[in-house]
């Protein structure tokens, strides 16, 4: 009899503990009603969608993986359970820590981060043979990732140009300020073609 | 040479309006006939179906007679318009999901105007488009692509153009100067969605019952005046404009009513804000993380919550003046009109629901509202306007004004009630 009720309480024990323990899955996109935490886009459910579940079962979503990390960014307390992003193939959830990522200037992401996701690196690296540039990054390289902008870069250039002496008058054509900037960029590290910023929506 | 030109003309429109057997070629080959038409020559199609899609890359005008449609559904765009100096008018376009835009414009000049465009594709594609216009242009869609979008497209200028069941009614992205005057976008996303495109004029639009009515984000330089967003209410994030890294811009006169939320604002800097009339919307204004803004002489009557910043005004204060409120307690013992009891307002209740939405079961509880009291938001969430008008001073709508015409007839037709009554009363 004793045996019996050792038994019993040592599977009651194990499964109170398995019930209390809780499984952390992605949630699926409403594009109705969901928007981005950070820029307040709707979130499509495309190829760039990101999600967070906060610790306490909250779920937040991004329409782009650089939206993601500003808010990491801004939110180092929030503990956070686990973070998913979208496959850009099969639009399916994967988990931010096993995907791949391939970050290149022509690639039009929502909020112009032009980051996307893949399962593996054999998927990220025929992206990139089929697309013909893009830098391949693993989980950790992303950490160290810029997240800037090209329209951060020209924000940049401008008040740069500002700070010379420029008149703003140069800055209201549009044509006039991106050859400025073209030439400008000559002794820099930046490629300052506006016409690869774009967002897709 | 003149002579000869007008010649050529003549006989272009000839071969169009020459009898049946010439509209049966005008439908199997109008491409060669607008190859044929000289630079600066005009071409008039005879009402009919046109099932090809066009190219126009000389300076040449096309003009469709009423009932003129011109039908695609393959990978090429309805219309494509390159070159410079091409006018397009009086034509109905027609174009389904494969196609990539029902007609797509690069290069400079250009002007379209009267057309119609029912697509389920993108309306009109500018890419590279510099100095064209567009007017009176009808478009609607499926909801799934833009109306009309713009890249690396600067100095164009659209008027009076409606637009109807699209994803955003006009998209700018990477686009400058571009002028919206007069248009009315409605049941669709957002009806204006400006990305990363500096120095837009948008004036006198309409937009309405759209998730967001107008998009405005990384912009800066620009003028949005004398627009209405109203009704855009249906989806849990609707408002009535949203600026999102807005600078250096100017947003007067618009009339923002009946939005979920009217005026969402966030990280945006030295935007003069006046003379907007801000009503019966949820939350009038929504502030997060702005500085140095200057936000005065607007009227916020009749919503549910006037004004409330969350998460803080990101280290920076905004100059919030002489707006009129009509719930708060005035008090003008100076006599310049601005009350001495400076307007606050307290986010109390909306951070609550930010965190818990069931909250929202609790609105106006008297509980809440002595929580509300008790524990008061920190200084920096709370909203203050240091001097209210006492009177509502933002222009009225013309419409609105009493006129004379009006007057008198008042006058006639009480005169006429005293004189019945009168008489009426003697005969008795």
């Amino acid at each position: 009899m004793k045996k019996h009720l050792l038994l019993f309480t040592i599977i009651s024990i194990i499964l109170i503990a398995g019930c209390g323990k809780k499984e952390i899955k992605p949630v699926a996109i409403n594009e109705q009603s969901d928007k981005c935490e950070v820029c307040h886009m709707a979130v499509k459910d495309d190829g760039f969608a990101t999600e967070l579940i906060l610790e306490n079962g909250k779920a937040l979503l991004f329409d782009d993986i650089g939206c993601m990390y500003k808010w990491l960014g801004e939110n180092e307390g929030k503990e956070v359970a686990n973070s998913y992003v979208k496959d850009y193939k099969s639009k399916e959830w994967l988990e931010l820590e096993k995907a791949s990522f391939v970050y290149d200037k022509p690639i039009k992401t929502p909020m112009a981060y032009n980051v996307i996701a893949f399962s593996d690196e054999k998927a990220a690296k025929s992206f990139i043979e089929e697309h013909g540039s893009g830098d391949l990054l693993s989980y950790d390289k992303l950490q160290h990732h810029s997240w800037e902008r090209n329209q951060d870069m020209v924000n940049e250039m401008k008040g740069k140009m500002h700070g010379h002496g420029d008149s703003g008058e140069m800055d209201k054509n549009g044509s006039a300020e991106e050859h400025r900037m073209n030439m400008d960029d000559s002794g820099g590290n930046h490629d300052m073609d506006k016409s690869d910023s774009g967002a897709k929506h | 040479m003149k002579t000869i030109m007008n010649l050529l003309l003549l006989a272009g429109i000839l071969t169009i309006f020459g009898g049946k057997g010439a509209v049966a070629e005008a439908e199997t080959s109008l491409q060669a006939l607008i190859n044929a038409v000289p630079e600066g020559g005009t071409l008039t199609l005879k009402a009919g179906t046109y099932e090809e899609p066009l190219i126009l890359k000389k300076p040449i005008t096309l003009i469709g007679e009423k009932g003129t449609f011109i039908k695609a559904c393959s990978d090429q765009p309805a219309i494509t318009i390159t070159g410079k100096n091409v006018i397009l008018k009086g034509v109905s376009v027609i174009g389904c999901r494969q196609i990539p835009a029902a007609v797509t414009v690069n290069g400079r000049n250009h002007h379209l105007e009267d057309l119609v465009i029912n697509s389920a594709s993108i309306g009109i594609k500018l890419e590279s488009a510099v100095n064209s216009s567009f007017k009176n242009i009808e478009i609607s869609g499926q909801g799934k692509e833009n109306g009309i979008e713009l890249w690396e497209s600067h100095q164009n200028a659209f008027e009076t153009i409606t637009i109807v069941r699209v994803q955003d009614g006009i998209y700018l992205e990477n686009s400058h100067n571009n002028t919206l005057l007069g248009n009315h976008i409605k049941e669709s996303r957002y009806g204006i969605h400006v990305m990363f495109s500096d120095h837009a004029t948008i004036k006198k639009n309409t937009s309405t019952r759209n998730v967001t009515g107008a998009m405005v984000m990384e912009t800066s330089g620009s003028t949005i005046e004398d627009n209405k967003f109203y009704g855009n209410n249906e989806s849990v994030n609707a408002q009535g404009m949203l600026l999102f890294d807005v600078h250096d811009s100017t947003i007067r006169d618009n009339m923002i009513s009946e939005n979920r939320v009217g005026l969402f604002i966030e990280n945006s800097t030295g935007n003069e804000i006046t003379s907007n009339k801000i009503t019966t919307n949820f939350v009038g204004a929504q502030i997060m993380k702005t500085a140095e803004n200057a936000i005065e002489d607007n009227a916020f009557i009749g919503n549910v919550n006037h004004i409330q910043a969350i998460g803080g005004m990101g280290g920076g204060t905004n100059q919030i003046r002489h707006n009129y409120w009509d719930s708060a307690l005035k008090l003008d013992t100076d006599g310049d009109g601005k009350s001495n009891l400076p307007y606050q307002a307290d986010p109390y209740f909306l951070t609550l629901i930010k965190e818990t939405p069931e909250y929202q079961l609790f609105f106006q509880h008297p509980g809440l509202i002595l929580l509300q009291k008790m524990l008061k938001s920190p200084a920096g969430m709370v909203v203050t306007d240091v001097a209210p008008q006492m009177e509502q001073s933002t222009r009225e709508p013309l419409e609105s004004q009493p006129s004379i015409l009006t007057g008198a007839l008042s006058l006639v037709m009480i005169s006429t009630s005293l004189l019945i009554i009168f008489y009426g009363r003697k005969q008795i």
